[in-house]
């Protein structure tokens, strides 16, 4: 059993342990670029990329000509639980993961309603919402809502509102909500928001919510990154 | 090449529920999926400190370390590790894990009934061995887990790595509260 990362996370979270069980004591050198990447049979390019992640952490500092050397204990690796125990609202999840939410409204518009998971509904409101951790992207969220029960739904101000609290005050709140989760590439129209250039796998759930009457009033498509992903559940043999 | 490789792979995807608990082959058989496993290790190892310490067994203590590749319709789409503590399941290198699943064998030869597991599900970059393996480039899906008895005792570390569309997730949260 292996903590299983990206090459270069998991190079990093190797210092951290070092670092935390006192290998690498604060202030001291850690070995160069070269001495590691000869030690792990991995490139220098990956060596780098570790180092910078830790550097930009601040639990190292690149001194020129003298080396890297530890600057402070490690903050322990956060990942946000979208599995059992998540509240249903990314933003809960996010801050019970250790980290700072906030989220930036990309677009809301309602639109004649294309989608089959919505048989009788005229139009559908579209709210795409970028959801960040620690002021960095981490998901975009496409909710779909069903017209006839929220109108005049786009004066709401999202930026600053949970959308479920909307929800709510309609007395639509999804109460039962069903989920799917794959693994596919991120969709080449939101890369940009992200600053992803190639091919890159994301966490994609697709989320139906039904209110207290059994009416579904949400359907929602979301793709996280995977860095700060883990989907933890128990499931039962029978 | 490797994204070649892929495409000209049939996409074959298993739907899991994050409640209930079947087998990968037992779903691929209910497919009609043709499936194949090829065991790749099946050594006693000595616990390393993270293995003891999450089966609850001291340091150093023998445990079989089972390694399976699943393929399915001729394509490699799974690797699947587990560890299990060798007292517990005495002879088992004369075991065959070609036909039957796992948790069959432990249920019909060493009467020990899985009741539940905890999984954990990430992303991460494949290894080299795992790319060879699974002849994928890029990312894997990988499952841990942990299996207890119905005495909630465990009795097994797993950890399944993926190409990335063999598995997708359904599960239902209820909020009571609201």
């Amino acid at each position: 059993m292996t903590n299983r990362e990206y090459l270069y996370v998991q190079l990093a979270e190797n210092i951290k342990k070092k670092i935390i069980n006192g290998t690498y004591s604060i202030g001291s050198r850690i070995p160069s670029e070269r001495e590691m990447a000869e030690v792990y049979g991995i490139t220098r390019v990956t060596v780098r990329r570790a180092l910078d992640l830790l550097v930009k952490e601040k639990v190292l500092v690149a001194s020129v000509g003298k080396g890297t050397f530890v600057a402070k204990m490690p903050d322990i690796e956060k990942r946000i639980n979208l599995g059992e125990g998540s509240s249903s609202r990314l933003v809960s999840d996010i801050r019970s993961g250790g980290m700072n939410p906030s989220k930036i409204v990309i677009d809301m518009q309602w639109l004649k309603n294309d989608l089959k998971c919505f048989p009788n509904e005229e139009h559908i409101f579209k709210l795409t919402r970028l959801m960040l951790v620690d002021d960095k992207p981490y998901a975009i969220q496409i909710s779909n809502l069903p017209y006839s029960k929220f109108e005049g739904i786009e004066r709401y101000d999202f930026k600053e509102g949970s959308l479920y609290d909307y929800m709510d005050n309609y007395g639509h709140l999804p109460i039962r909500i069903s989920s799917e989760l794959t693994i596919v590439d991120m969709p080449k129209e939101f890369k940009k928001y992200f600053n992803i250039k190639k091919k890159k796998k994301v966490f994609h759930f697709e989320y139906m919510g039904r209110d207290k009457e059994g009416e579904l009033v949400e359907y929602t498509e979301s793709y996280n990154l995977p860095e700060y992903t883990e989907y933890k559940f128990t499931i039962k043999r029978f | 090449m490797e994204a070649e490789k892929a495409e000209s792979r049939k996409q074959v995807t298993i739907e899991r529920s994050t409640k209930a608990y079947y087998s990968t082959t037992s779903l691929l058989k209910k497919l009609g999926y043709e499936y194949q496993v090829i065991v790749l290790k099946k050594d006693i190892i000595e616990a390393n400190k993270l293995q003891s310490s999450e089966l609850s067994i001291p340091l150093a203590t023998n445990i079989y370390e089972i390694k399976r590749l699943l393929i399915v319709e001729d394509h490699p789409r799974a690797i699947e590790s587990s560890y299990i503590a060798a007292d517990l399941i005495p002879e088992f290198y004369n075991v065959s894990l070609e036909n039957e699943p796992l948790y069959t064998i432990l249920s019909e030869k060493y009467n020990i009934d899985i009741d539940k597991s905890e999984e954990r599900i990430i992303v991460a970059e494949a290894s080299k061995s795992e790319r060879e393996l699974l002849k994928a480039d890029g990312e894997v899906m990988v499952i841990t887990g942990k299996s207890y008895d119905r005495n909630g005792q465990i009795i097994e570390l797993y950890e399944t790595v993926s190409v990335c569309d063999f598995f997708k997730f359904k599960g239902e949260t209820i909020h009571y509260d609201k």
